[in-house]
């Protein structure tokens, strides 16, 4: 049974004119897989993501997790954010525990839960810190750490590294398939960075933009551990820009 | 020709820019050298001032010298019975900033989650805030009379407005990306209430507490001036009008003083209690 089913899914903003952001996406994400979804600004795939987390509803079509309609966010997906959006009037530790909290799982059994997380995703002593006294890597591994509390077996993550420095980047990316083989959860990753979908992916949905559609999804059956600048990751960023590029006559039309 | 415009609007930036830093890095420098100006300004002014007194140049109901305002403040607790007109002044300007606190955020928060609220009640907070409030001070005593419902009242409608509209901006600042992560994470309505948008408002609100904690004091002593049967404008009152010069300046050097008392400890909550994170 796959986790996400999609058929047909449709989104439509209203207003004059309305805009259609998802035009006709249908595809499924299997249980324990990493899929990317890649594609340009305007393409709809940060408002796919949140259409899976049930952050939003879609115009058309049908979407599914684990053959069930997705009626709201419920808290058993896990969700990281573009810019890790911490709350800064809490600690690290109290931005991880937030889920806890809600669900109002006992104190003493959420600060055990809180600190394993903490040191899952290397904050180990970081937990009495303010958002504001670490950096933007740290940031985004508290809000990794955040979505992780609740054990969600599924991860939705919103272009996670975008704002980290490159060398950063490389490093989260490893931390992140380290946790994703040892918890063995599904992740579905929004990025633009062709790099990293190919370093990271099990399969890549490419978008293309204004509306959204799928273009082409790209299997990658590559060993792990991957190694950056392999020949074959290499071969599939070539073939995959090439796509992008095909992508854009398009995309100008439908601006123009 | 641009380019060269460009560079020299460069030129002038940065040179304004290192201007800048150098001042400041010499007023820390001096500022010693400005500590002990300052102490001898405040100095000279205070010894001018007795002599002036002392010589009989300047008539004592117009100036009292510093050693008689002294002289003046154990008279003022003993025969004019000071701690009590100071425990009417403050209980006053206590209930009154208390209310206007909790009614004020508490209409905030109504307005700044439902828009229905907000629409309804702008205009009237509008006309309301809009009044002199010098003007409705007779009205007030006639229902109210010269007490401490008079007082707390007036206090009231100094103070209650900027809760308001500061509760309202701060409820406006909240990020949507943190009321998302609430959501993705099963929050109900009123998790996201207490846990996102109220947190995110505190700063507004603090900010309001902050210029209250002054606002009150002043409008308590203003009430006291204009109708009163106690408390410390009563007693200003009463000194003015037999002219205990040395009186009125020892109280009014008492008020200020309280007055900064009551904006440091509103400075300390604020730092070590509502808004601690921002200064870790």
């Amino acid at each position: 049974m796959p986790a996400f089913t999609i058929r047909s899914l449709d989104k439509i903003y209203p207003g004059a004119p309305p805009v259609r952001a998802l035009s006709n996406i249908s595809f499924s994400v299997e249980e324990g897989e990493f899929i990317v979804l890649l594609g340009p600004s305007g393409c709809g795939k940060s408002t796919l993501l949140e259409i899976l987390a049930g952050l939003q509803q879609p115009s058309g079509g049908s979407v599914l997790f684990r053959d069930r309609p997705i009626i709201g966010p419920g808290g058993e997906l896990g969700v990281v954010f573009q810019d890790a959006s911490l709350y800064p009037w809490r600690t690290v530790a109290a931005n991880v525990g937030l889920g806890l909290e809600l669900r109002g799982v006992d104190k003493v059994q959420a600060r055990r839960l809180v600190e394993e997380q903490l040191s899952l995703v290397g904050l180990d002593g970081f937990g009495g810190k303010f958002p504001h006294q670490i950096s933007g890597g740290m940031k985004q591994r508290a809000g990794i750490a955040r979505a992780l509390v609740n054990d969600p077996d599924v991860i939705l993550m919103d272009e996670p590294f975008g704002a980290v420095d490159y060398v950063t980047r490389n490093k989260l990316q490893e931390d992140l398939i380290r946790i994703w083989q040892q918890r063995r959860k599904t992740i579905v990753f929004v990025t633009h960075d062709v790099g990293e979908a190919v370093f990271l992916a099990d399969r890549i949905v490419l978008l293309s933009p204004r509306p959204g559609r799928i273009a082409e999804i790209v299997t990658l059956d590559l060993p792990r551990p991957r190694r950056r600048g392999d020949i074959e990751l290499l071969q599939h960023e070539a073939r995959i820009y090439e796509a992008l590029r095909a992508l854009e006559p398009a995309a100008t039309a439908t601006v123009a | 020709m641009s380019v060269e415009s460009i560079e020299s609007v460069v030129d002038v930036q940065t040179t304004t820019g290192k201007n800048s830093r150098t001042t400041l890095r010499s007023l820390t420098a001096k500022l010693p050298w400005i500590v002990i100006i300052q102490i001898a300004v405040v100095a000279a002014i205070l010894l001018a001032v007795q002599m002036a007194v002392d010589s009989g140049a300047v008539k004592r109901i117009y100036l009292a010298s510093p050693t008689q305002i002294l002289a003046a403040f154990p008279q003022l607790f003993t025969r004019e019975n000071l701690l009590f007109h100071l425990s009417v002044t403050l209980a006053e300007a206590g209930v009154g900033v208390a209310l206007s606190a909790i009614l004020g955020i508490a209409t905030g928060i109504a307005m700044g989650l439902f828009p229905k609220v907000h629409r309804f009640l702008n205009p009237f907070l509008i006309w309301f805030m809009a009044i002199p409030k010098v003007t409705i001070i007779p009205l007030l005593t006639l229902y109210l009379g010269l007490g401490f419902e008079h007082k707390v009242f007036i206090i009231f409608l100094f103070c209650y407005f900027l809760f308001v509209f500061n509760t309202i901006a701060g409820i406006k600042q909240v990020q949507d990306n943190h009321i998302k992560v609430a959501r993705a994470l099963g929050a109900t309505q009123r998790q996201i209430i207490w846990k996102v948008v109220l947190p995110s408002a505190a700063p507004s609100i603090v900010a309001a507490v902050r210029i209250e904690a002054a606002t009150c004091l002043l409008a308590t002593l203003f009430a006291e001036i204009v109708a009163s049967k106690a408390g410390v404008g009563n007693l200003l009152n009463k000194l003015s009008g037999i002219y205990d010069t040395a009186g009125v300046f020892a109280l009014v050097i008492l008020v200020t003083s309280i007055a900064l008392l009551i904006i440091y400890l509103v400075d300390l909550l604020e730092r070590r209690v509502l808004l601690k994170w921002k200064y870790v």
